[in-house]
């Protein structure tokens, strides 16, 4: 057990994918064998159950077997009045429960990892392995830089992706734009993104499709009417599916495009081209590159003008 | 040659794996992930019935279907059912297609310096052993391999060794996969169809499950 001790306050424009992503980054895509992964200090406290969910998704990214968040308020205020959640006396029976089974405060790991969330800015992949992360305004590293297993993926994965160590990600070009997948297209993550979104046009060279992350979510951000927001801006607003996170649909990368995707992999031919190149970032970063057509930060964007009447 | 899997006695519901026996092929590199051992379109499937044919298929062809350069499309290693890799094998999607693919390519066993934790998984529930060893003894099997691809490799997961020519290496098994393979229960669904009573005791005991 590893517990991964997330401190402080993510700042504007950082969420649970970039935390992720740099603890991906910290401790590599197989630095999580033979351990599950434990989130939490107050970073984690502070973020609603999507954000969590990303979290331990992509645990698995970092080679761990599993990843959880221990349960809290949030956790059941999530779950109240969800269907098939017990009600009333079952529900405080089950809540006892989930509190016995939650660890003590003076629980003893075989190892813990502390991050200073406040510390984070957004990241995105450079390379094909979601453990090839940096902040979006760092360099990228050179391979001989990164540990001696590391560094012939490191170079490989540049030359396809077309990158040079020591340049940043922020103005690396894109052609697709997929905000997608079950790690990151909750209903917190979609308004995150059409908060971007709103009032700004995608990209003339960019295809911007949002593939919600279940029928439930699709039904409940149409309710909000996010749909209206992404398909004036330009965004295709498609039916919940895998899409784009694996390209076995129709939804494929073609030749070498290169994606701002939000979902959980980068590896070669993950979006259905081998020669095709996916940048991991969260959504707002996604919105943000669909609408400059490049991968920036997306607290650097201009404010939107506001139009009189 | 064709490989042999050494059995012995029948303790549990599945064969036991002690020893796997055949022919070697070397695939090189570290971080190979499971969309390389077999890419996304090729999943949709009813079953895994010849997938064999499309393990790596990335990297053995290119986009007109020309061969490339690559370990499984060699003819020396037709038949090899030995898998040398190095570290880190088999990391990202969990999918069951990557081992099923590389089984129904003739893979029995697989040799490396690391291997990603569900893809070891997933081999041990096809009784594939995932046996590591270091990155020195690692390579100087794939450089054997690459030498005498018709050479025996004996990969005894019983004694945690490898051994191939005059050369015996130490390997290691995690101990609950080498204990699934040599008692014959890496096989979990034959396990709990085997012990039907104790299952249904389990779920009545837990708090989450209902009648």
């Amino acid at each position: 057990m590893r517990r991964i001790e997330v401190t402080g306050e993510l700042g504007d424009g950082v969420t649970a994918k970039d935390v992720i992503l740099t603890v991906i980054r910290k401790l590599g895509t197989d630095g999580g064998v033979g351990y599950v992964y434990e989130y939490g200090g107050d970073a984690v406290e502070a973020m609603d159950m999507a954000g969590r969910m990303s979290i331990c998704n992509m645990s698995i990214e970092g080679g761990a077997r599993a990843g959880y968040v221990n349960p809290d308020e949030t956790t059941y205020e999530y779950l109240e009045g969800r269907e098939k959640v017990p009600e009333g006396e079952a529900f405080e029976e089950l809540k006892e429960y989930w509190e016995s089974v939650s660890s003590d405060a003076d629980a003893e790991y075989d190892d813990v990892v502390t991050i200073d969330g406040s510390d984070l800015e957004p990241v995105v992949t450079w390379g094909t392995t979601p453990g090839q992360g940096v902040g979006v305004s760092e360099p990228i590293p050179a391979p001989a830089d990164l540990p001696a297993d590391k560094q012939d993926t490191a170079r490989s994965a540049q030359e396809h992706m077309e990158v040079e160590p020591g340049d940043t990600m922020a103005g690396y070009p894109i052609d697709v734009a997929f905000l997608g997948s079950c790690t990151n297209a909750r209903l917190p993550d979609l308004r995150a993104a059409a908060e971007v979104v709103e009032g700004r046009e995608v990209h003339d060279d960019v295809r911007a499709m949002v593939v919600p992350g279940s029928q439930r979510v699709k039904a409940a951000a149409e309710a909000e009417g996010l749909d209206e927001v992404f398909t004036e801006a330009g965004f295709d607003w498609r039916s919940a599916g895998c899409s784009m996170c694996l390209g076995m649909n129709e939804d494929q990368l073609v030749g070498d495009e290169r994606c701002a995707s939000s979902s959980n992999r980068n590896f070669v031919g993950r979006q259905g081209s081998k020669e095709g190149r996916t940048v991991l970032m969260s959504p707002p970063m996604v919105a943000a590159a669909a609408v400059e057509g490049e991968v920036v930060d997306v607290r650097d964007l201009e404010p939107v003008q506001e139009v009189e009447a | 040659m064709s490989p042999t899997t050494d059995g012995g006695s029948d303790d549990g519901p599945a064969d036991t794996v002690r020893r796997v026996t055949g022919t070697g092929v070397p695939v090189r590199g570290n971080d190979v992930d499971t969309d390389e051992i077999i890419p996304a379109r090729f999943l949709k499937v009813v079953t895994f019935d010849g997938l064999g044919q499309f393990a790596f298929f990335d990297e053995r062809f290119d986009d007109d279907d020309e061969p490339l350069d690559h370990s499984f499309n060699e003819n020396r290693f037709q038949g090899a059912s030995v898998l040398a890799v190095n570290a880190n094998f088999g990391c990202g999607s969990s999918r069951e297609h990557a081992p099923q693919a590389l089984m129904r390519w003739g893979i029995d066993a697989v040799v490396g310096e690391s291997f990603a934790e569900i893809f070891a998984g997933n081999c041990l529930a096809l009784g594939i052993p995932t046996v590591t060893a270091s990155q020195e003894d690692v390579e100087a099997l794939q450089d054997f391999v690459e030498e005498h691809p018709d050479a025996d490799i004996e990969v005894d997961v019983e004694a945690e060794e490898v051994r191939y020519g005059d050369t015996t290496i130490d390997a290691s098994v995690d101990d609950a996969q080498r204990r699934a393979l040599v008692d014959g229960v890496w096989d979990t669904t034959a396990l709990m169809a085997a012990n039907a009573d104790s299952v249904e005791a389990t779920a009545a005991s837990l708090p989450y499950t209902d009648d």
